[in-house]
């Protein structure tokens, strides 16, 4: 019998080790969610993230970095402040008998070189050079001076990994900023789409889309794109607009979190709820 | 298989990792980019066989997997199937011609295709994809740019076959 086992072994080793590590790495993504996994990983970034960034900063020696840091950080102010006045030309003639209507122009940001990329068509993640100590959280947005980016994902000590909006679960609760209808962004492996939005609602190509204040994570208002094709389905009852992202990804080198995480805003969406109805 | 040799591969497989997720996707046609890591898999793969190519496969996988912030699993799932692939091309006798002939780029090309297809499969199970798109956007052409890189591993070979002739 030992000896069948050991001939059974040697001639179907290949074999073996094959369906184990097939079964081992099917396991694996199976847990990705698991607490520990997790941890491990934060860990293996956070000593991996480091290497990366003495890498990317080869590149960019000639670059004043604290100078172009903070013209991010400005830049990114200026982008939600503007946003802000486009998104307060259209609401003032809806809105101009509330008169306390709360502000939610204060973000504080953190300014972050993306360290490495993991390029793919539905799965993309950045690393970027701010972490935990920084005041980095999970879950919080990720921004340029142009629009959404992503979510932070996990955080370690000095480095964090960003979900990019061009990743299969990514999704965000969004509206049409002139007519203020809602809907939720996902990503279809090639575009951005907001899918089953009935066609008699009022949404026109060239609107501009934003984050909605439905969202619980990500704070209302900030740009995310710009409808460039209605598609109605085969019913002709629904249709599915694609939305071309302000943000795009291959060309950005530096990033914002915005420092606000998901009970802060979950509270402030809460006394807005009860603010609109005094 | 000697130890040291071992070593090196890791060491190599651990500078192809940081390129691939800092200097690559400089290079990026769109999504499409080069796998410089499954070259290498390839490589040991027709140097020690299915069976250790399986294995170095997977923890090269798994490690990338680790530090690039993407699904744990899904690079560990398709270089191990990709390795295996590749040790079909695995003759003791042709090690040296295997790697160092024009024969490496079509190996290369079909096992990161493979690689591609599988790594795309696993990472989108959350959205439809069409077989097509599969195939070719993310599967062929990733495959045929992988190649073009390992052009240099071929060069680099026959070089030195030529200076040990």
């Amino acid at each position: 019998m030992p000896q069948f086992f050991r001939i059974f072994l040697n001639r179907f080793k290949e074999y073996l080790i094959l369906v184990f590590l097939l079964v081992l790495s099917l396991i694996l993504i199976t847990l990705n969610d698991n607490y520990k996994v997790r941890n491990i990983r934060v860990y293996t970034l956070g000593i991996f993230a480091g290497v990366n960034s003495v890498i990317t900063n080869i590149g960019r020696v000639f670059e004043d970095s604290e100078y172009i840091e903070s013209l991010e950080k400005r830049n990114a102010e200026l982008m939600l402040q503007v946003n802000q006045l486009r998104n307060f030309g259209l609401e003032n003639n809806e809105l101009n008998k509330i008169l306390n209507f709360r502000s939610d122009t204060e973000y504080d940001f953190v300014a972050a070189k993306i360290v490495s990329r993991l390029v793919s068509k539905v799965s993309g993640y950045f690393i970027i050079s701010k972490g935990f100590k920084d005041g980095v959280e999970n879950g919080m947005p990720v921004i340029t001076d142009d629009g959404l980016v992503g979510l932070v994902l996990d955080a370690a000590d000095n480095y964090s990994t960003v979900r990019t909006y061009e990743n299969s679960l990514f999704s965000v609760a969004v509206k049409d900023q002139r007519s203020n209808i809602d809907g939720l962004l996902n990503w279809d492996g090639r575009n951005l789409l907001i899918k089953n939005v009935p066609t008699t609602y009022d949404i026109e190509l060239g609107d501009r889309i934003v984050v909605s204040e439905l969202s619980s994570i990500i704070p209302p208002k900030i740009p995310v794109g710009i409808v460039v094709e209605k598609e109605t389905t085969l019913s002709g009852v629904l249709s599915n607009l694609r939305v071309q992202p302000f943000v795009k990804l291959s060309n950005i080198k530096n990033v914002m979190v915005l420092k606000i995480n998901r009970e802060s805003q979950l509270d402030s969406l809460s006394l807005k709820l009860l603010g609109s109805g005094k | 298989m000697k130890i040291a040799n071992l070593v090196i591969y890791f060491i190599v497989m651990l500078v192809l990792i940081v390129l691939q997720l800092t200097v690559v996707p400089l290079i990026a046609i769109g999504s499409i980019i080069p796998d410089l890591v499954i070259i290498l898999v390839i490589v040991f793969t027709l140097r020690y066989g299915q069976f250790y190519g399986t294995i170095f496969g997977a923890f090269s996988g798994l490690f990338f997997d680790l530090v690039s912030g993407g699904i744990l699993g899904s690079a560990m799932f398709s270089k191990t199937l990709s390795a295996f692939a590749a040790g079909y091309f695995y003759n003791e006798n042709k090690i040296e011609h295997n790697i160092s002939s024009m024969f490496l780029l079509l190996i290369v090309f079909l096992c990161s295709t493979l690689n591609s297809f599988f790594f795309l499969l696993i990472s989108s199970s959350e959205i439809k994809l069409t077989l097509s798109h599969l195939v070719l956007e993310q599967g062929i052409l990733p495959g045929f740019y992988t190649t073009l890189f390992s052009l240099i591993v071929v060069i680099f070979n026959q070089r030195n076959l030529m200076k040990n002739e």
